[in-house]
């Protein structure tokens, strides 16, 4: 017997007491105790909605606590998933189009002089690539959309990763300015302590992070499906 | 229930059923073996999410009365792990008749 609107919002109400912070972890859970509930009303059950729910969870799920740790642990398995898939894209992308690439680069940055304007021009190009999958993914990652003060798991994490090359980008920018940084005459300046071979390196690297993180986010976006709960 | 049995268990219902979803297969589980076997929810999803994790699941998600519900199905990689890991435990059973004698059950 299918639960009405009220007995639903009852379950949301009960599970707003746990630390659940992703939407997707929650959607499962509240799914799994719905469909137990529903099932033991068809099969044997005329108890309340309060007390089958209360069983349910801490018989099946080991209580308050049992619900936490499921959700503590999923968020681990899809940081560990996330990790994984990235490097296998990463493996991906490495092929012999990408090692003429590196190649390619590098000879060009062998070639170049090592003066402020070759670095500054790399470092617009590192930008570039590093940029381009920061907003991909958050074009693409908009489409999620978590209700309830809940926040996507696959936003967080995706979306972390194709941050990363910014980050990476920023500490490049960072580190040769730590010795002065605390001067009190300290003004910023574009150095060219990186070789430009190393920062072609560096770019050819950054184009195929960049391009595994658009991948990653393809392959997870598949699995996202939105409930508007305003519209049941 | 052995270590490492469940994870067996899990690969093996998908292998026969293609998709499943959580709850589906805590009922699966009871009704293959009449309620001998009660696979808990706190054993269950972390045992389908460190699957998940090592590529042997994907997931997929529909609207079922609403709800999004979450399904199972093996990845190519989950598809070759079911065999392996059934012929481990076909050999361990087969160690466990040897050291304890057991005569198989005839129905």
């Amino acid at each position: 017997m299918k639960l009405d609107y009220w007995e639903m919002d009852y379950i949301h109400n009960r599970m707003k007491t746990y630390d659940i912070k992703f939407q997707e972890i929650y959607n499962e859970l509240f799914d799994h105790i719905v469909t137990a509930i529903e099932e033991r009303r068809e099969t044997y059950d005329s108890g309340s909605l309060e007390q089958m729910y209360a069983d349910i969870v801490k018989i099946q799920f080991g209580g308050y606590s049992g619900i936490e740790k499921i959700a503590r642990l999923h968020e681990a398995g899809y940081r560990a998933k996330v990790r994984k898939m990235i490097l296998a894209n990463f493996r991906y992308y490495i092929n012999l189009r990408s090692l003429v690439l590196i190649i390619v680069l590098m000879c060009i940055g062998f070639s170049l002089p090592h003066t402020n304007l070759i670095t500054g021009i790399f470092f617009i190009a590192i930008f570039a690539a590093a940029a381009y999958s920061s907003l991909y993914a958050y074009i693409k990652l908009r489409a999620i959309k978590p209700k309830g003060g809940k926040v996507s798991l696959v936003y967080s994490y995706i979306g972390g990763q194709a941050n990363f090359p910014l980050i990476f980008l920023n500490a490049l920018l960072w580190v040769p300015q730590l010795p002065n940084i605390f001067s009190e005459h300290y003004k910023f300046k574009l150095t060219n302590v990186y070789y430009p071979v190393v920062l072609a390196l560096m770019l050819a690297f950054m184009i195929i992070y960049s391009l595994s993180c658009i991948r990653l986010c393809r392959q997870e976006l598949k699995q996202i499906v939105n409930i508007d709960t305003d519209k049941l | 229930m052995l270590k490492g049995t469940l994870q067996t268990i899990i690969l093996k219902l998908l292998e026969d059923n293609n998709r499943m979803y959580g709850y589906e297969i805590t009922q699966k589980v009871k009704e293959l073996t009449t309620g001998e076997i009660m696979l808990t929810e706190g054993a269950l999803y972390p045992a389908l999410h460190k699957l998940e994790a090592d590529g042997s699941l994907e997931t997929f998600t529909e609207v079922v009365d609403g709800r999004a519900r979450k399904y199972y199905r093996l990845t190519e990689q989950g598809g070759n792990e079911v065999k392996s890991k059934l012929s481990e435990a076909q050999a361990f059973i087969d160690q466990l008749q040897l050291l304890l004698n057991l005569k198989p059950v005839v129905k």
